[in-house]
């Protein structure tokens, strides 16, 4: 976490409790950057189900994508001075999942899939590694822009966006009936393109917007809960030394993932 | 020092639970039925160890039990550590489009049996059977399969000997792989405390997230029966 005079922003990532008791890594990742002029979030949630064996690596990709698009952005807007459109959120969309593509056929190359994780990826046809390699990183993604006069949001899979104002907690993204049941969309749907949710949101009024994957609201009995979680920790955030409250979420994440989800748990927030 | 967010309140695990849809048609008489009973019998504690010990969601069981007509032995989902066992007696015709129908009414949220069930977490369904459906089950089948929490839920059927209809049991699961036959007491009972097990194992892990909700080919796991675990001769 680093703070600018204006804007602000922290992300946490902690390991599940269920993925520390079975030896796996953490499959979640995020990352939390802000300039004088921008703040940027990315939470990135890997399905971790047998298929997606390097969703771990894939979150990690997917927030390097986010980043390195993220950062090109702001600085195109800042050069021409230009507002944004929905339109050309959902181009930034689109560019990061091209960019997650790239990086992980350049993974792949350097890591080529094994016979037997071949026969994992693609049991009953012969393997494709355009088709079936990309489904061995699947990973959510979650992200957030506070930039000029607007908070931009780009949701592909399951997770949470609350967007607080001074009117009170908002949920930005319209409902899909698709995350459900257990299962999600994700970046490594060939179909990715047409999955990606955004959003513009004027800036007047709003305080800041949290991000989380969904083994945070998982681990709560409701929504009121849930709220009751991001409200406290928004409050320490603005009240301690970042240091002191850093602390704190990191002693507390573990105990949150054992009583609760058993799922790996990454939160972030940007204000300004 | 007192960690501030020691004192958030609502945290909980959440629950996950594992149907049971067993056929008690008059064909199940004697060795099925004995096998049945046995393994489940004996199956219970160890679903129960694996939450004690492991698991990440709570655990609870629902039975569904069809012959002329069906009926849950469960009026709601049940706390696996706080479920008893009884033993199922058999009699009349195979209603399997009943069961189906029974099942389908109960996989609601606002009215049903998954009130307390996560909406991130798909439940387990297991059928066992030894014989053709003697209703229309076709109809019933669909309107299930329309169902989310059936659609994406982990299925396996196990066909008790010769007679069980195999390709109807394959249509319930969604596919081939998690039909697994068995033709003798022991293997069925082996099967049955399997299945059971690592069905609860499956649905109450945290990383049981899986994509394909786009395409609706969402591909959840399979139970998959080592090859050792069956003797394979022919009893039944």
């Amino acid at each position: 976490m680093m703070s600018s005079k204006k804007y602000s922003a922290f992300s946490f990532s902690q390991i599940g409790a269920s993925h520390c008791k079975t030896g796996k890594e953490c499959q979640d990742a995020s990352l939390a950057f802000h300039g004088y002029d921008y703040a940027a979030a990315i939470v990135c949630d890997g399905h971790g189900g047998d298929k997606h064996f390097r969703s771990g690596v894939g979150a990690r990709l997917a927030v390097e994508a986010g980043r390195d698009a993220i950062q090109q952005f702001v600085s195109e807007k800042r050069r021409f001075r230009q507002n944004i459109s929905e339109e050309e959120i959902s181009h930034l969309g689109k560019s990061i999942i091209l960019s997650w593509r790239m990086k992980v056929a350049g993974h792949i190359c350097e890591n080529p899939f094994s016979v037997a994780e071949q026969k994992i990826l693609s049991p009953n046809i012969p393997f494709d590694q355009e088709r079936n390699g990309l489904t061995a990183y699947g990973t959510t993604f979650l992200a957030a822009i506070l930039c000029r006069e607007y908070l931009c949001l780009l949701q592909l899979g399951d997770g949470d966006i609350r967007v607080f104002s001074e009117k009170g907690c908002i949920v930005p993204m319209p409902p899909d009936n698709r995350l459900q049941f257990g299962a999600t969309t994700s970046l490594c749907d060939l179909d990715a393109y047409a999955n990606l949710r955004t959003r513009a949101i004027n800036i007047k009024g709003i305080k800041g917007c949290w991000l989380s994957s969904d083994g945070i609201k998982n681990s709560f009995c409701d929504e009121k809960d849930f709220i009751a979680f991001i409200r406290m920790v928004k409050k320490e955030y603005r009240e301690k030394n970042f240091l002191v409250f850093s602390k704190e979420i990191k002693d507390f994440l573990p105990a949150l993932t054992k009583r609760g989800s058993g799922d790996d748990l990454s939160i972030a927030y940007i204000t300004g | 020092m007192k960690n501030v967010f020691d004192s958030i309140e609502g945290i909980k695990k959440r629950t996950a639970i594992v149907f049971f849809i067993i056929d008690q048609s008059g064909s199940m008489s004697g060795k099925k039925i004995g096998s049945v009973n046995h393994a489940m019998g004996e199956s219970i504690p160890e679903m129960c160890k694996l939450v004690e010990d492991n698991a990440d969601a709570d655990l609870c069981i629902a039975v569904l039990a069809f012959s002329n007509g069906a009926i849950w032995l469960t009026s709601q989902p049940v706390k696996i550590r706080e479920y008893h066992w009884n033993n199922l007696s058999v009699m009349g015709s195979t209603d399997m489009g009943c069961a189906f129908q029974e099942l389908n009414g109960k996989l609601k949220k606002e009215s049903g049996f998954m009130k307390s069930a996560s909406e991130s977490y798909a439940p387990a369904f297991v059928l066992m059977s030894d014989g053709q459906p003697t209703d229309s089950y076709k109809m019933k089948l669909k309107e299930l399969q329309k169902n989310g929490w059936f659609k994406y839920g982990l299925k396996t059927a196990i066909a008790i000997g010769n007679d069980a209809d195999k390709k109807m049991l394959a249509e319930f699961t969604g596919n081939e792989e998690s039909v697994i036959e068995v033709h003798n007491a022991k293997d069925l009972a082996r099967v049955i405390k399997f299945v059971s097990v690592a069905s609860s194992q499956i649905v109450t892990s945290a990383s049981s997230a899986v994509q394909g909700a786009a395409d609706q080919t969402a591909a959840t796991p399979i139970v998959t029966v080592p090859a050792d675990l069956l003797s394979g001769y022919d009893e039944f």
